[in-house]
């Protein structure tokens, strides 16, 4: 095996961990986030001599993941606003509720999950990776503004869609 | 800057706004309550979101994975019995717009929140709530350690610190015959806005270090405490 090889292959090692949170986060699912780990980590391995050495790995890793996600595993239309209307139902629940602490952090996983996909994404490379706007939007091919905008109101759709 | 709205609160916590404007929003926080309670939600939803992305750590990598990047596994060996190749379409189908809930077990939600301090719930809690009033009075007046006892609850104040942005907090443990909770109550004496950081199970007392390494936090000596409490 080649030293340059071998090097991609430690770097692979080494983000396994992090790829592994950002297939969840574009998944909002344990199994097929776990799909979606396996494949990228096969096609990176067919695909390493494309890899330019110098460059971000986790920046190429990712776009190789979320490419291949939107290529062959997902199969709903991506989509750019929040959905209200699914939450709707949820904001009647009682002070009483909060002694059943279980319910509410289940609650929560949903309220994340629900967020579209855009601001999924933009919280996690943001809030969770500590990535700048500039990086995240590299990342997702946006525009940095845009990025300003998504984490903003993912944290305000999370933060108003808490209270009880 | 005339309004400091949420997408500048953000922009604020992310480090992403202008030295002037970074000013701007410091001197707005500085004088308003309201503002910096605004501030502590949003960062809530980073704290939450943190638990939610790390949950699945709690889970073993897939069986095989590191040995095929090791080069020990062919991925195209198709007798190695550890080895899945992943198809070229959905295994089952990707989320629906609208994903239906799924359970996460408690220990797995245990792990993630002891790892990064805790899901963050806002709790307003219904006026006229006696034992709410209590509670209140007691983390206005309480010092660091002292124990507010009642006929259902139990209550202690586990320290007082200033987030990087200002703001000041307690952090109190509360506990019933059933159930211990971890409440965060911030703001002034007399006028917190209270947060559930989590539930009892899955505190330790490295909650407080976890703050200060998420917001470079500064926890207050006895003297500061008792400073403050005085000013109410």
């Amino acid at each position: 095996m080649k030293a340059q090889e071998q090097e991609f292959r430690q770097q692979l090692l080494d983000m396994l961990p992090a790829l592994r949170r950002y297939c969840y986060a574009l998944t909002s699912d344990r199994h097929n986030a776990d799909d979606l780990l396996q494949a990228s980590v096969e096609k990176a391995l067919q695909r390493w001599e494309q890899y330019q050495p110098g460059t971000e790995f986790s920046r190429w890793m990712y776009r190789l993941c979320r490419n291949h996600w939107i290529d062959t595993m997902r199969t709903d239309k991506p989509t750019d606003e929040f959905e209200e209307d699914s939450m709707a139902q949820d904001a009647t629940i009682g002070p009483e509720a909060l002694a059943i602490s279980q319910t509410a952090l289940e609650r929560l996983q949903g309220r994340i999950n629900q967020l579209s996909d855009g601001l999924r994404m933009a919280l996690y490379l943001v809030a969770v990776e500590g990535r700048s706007y500039q990086e995240a939007a590299d990342i997702l091919d946006v525009p940095a503004g845009t990025i300003m905008s998504r984490i903003a109101r993912a944290r305000q759709q999370l933060a108003d869609g808490n209270d009880l | 800057m005339n309004r400091i709205d949420d997408q500048t609160l953000s922009a604020y916590i992310d480090n992403e706004l202008s030295p002037l404007e970074r000013a701007e929003t410091e001197a707005a926080l500085e004088q308003s309550q309201a503002l910096r309670a605004r501030l502590a939600q949003l960062q809530g939803a980073d704290i939450a979101a943190k638990a939610c992305f790390s949950d699945i750590d709690s889970e073993p990598m897939p069986e095989g994975l590191e040995a095929l990047i090791r080069g020990d596994i062919d991925a195209t060996d198709k007798s190695a019995s550890n080895v899945v190749t992943f198809p070229e379409h959905p295994v089952r189908p990707a989320l629906p717009t609208h994903p239906p809930r799924r359970r996460i077990s408690a220990p797995a939600w245990g792990i993630a929140a002891s790892v990064v301090l805790g899901v963050v719930l806002f709790w307003q809690s219904p006026q006229g709530d006696s034992n709410q009033q209590r509670l209140n009075q007691f983390a206005s007046n309480a010092a660091s350690g002292e124990v507010l006892e009642t006929d259902d609850w139990r209550a202690e104040v586990i320290s007082s610190y200033q987030l990087a942005n200002g703001t000041r907090c307690r952090t109190l443990q509360q506990h019933t015959p059933d159930t211990s909770r971890v409440l965060q109550a911030c703001g002034e004496p007399g006028n917190w806005q209270w947060q559930i950081l989590n539930d009892g199970e899955s505190y330790s007392t490295a909650t407080v270090d976890s703050i200060d390494s998420e917001y470079g936090t500064q926890v207050m000596s006895a003297e500061e405490e008792a400073r403050w409490l005085q000013k109410k």
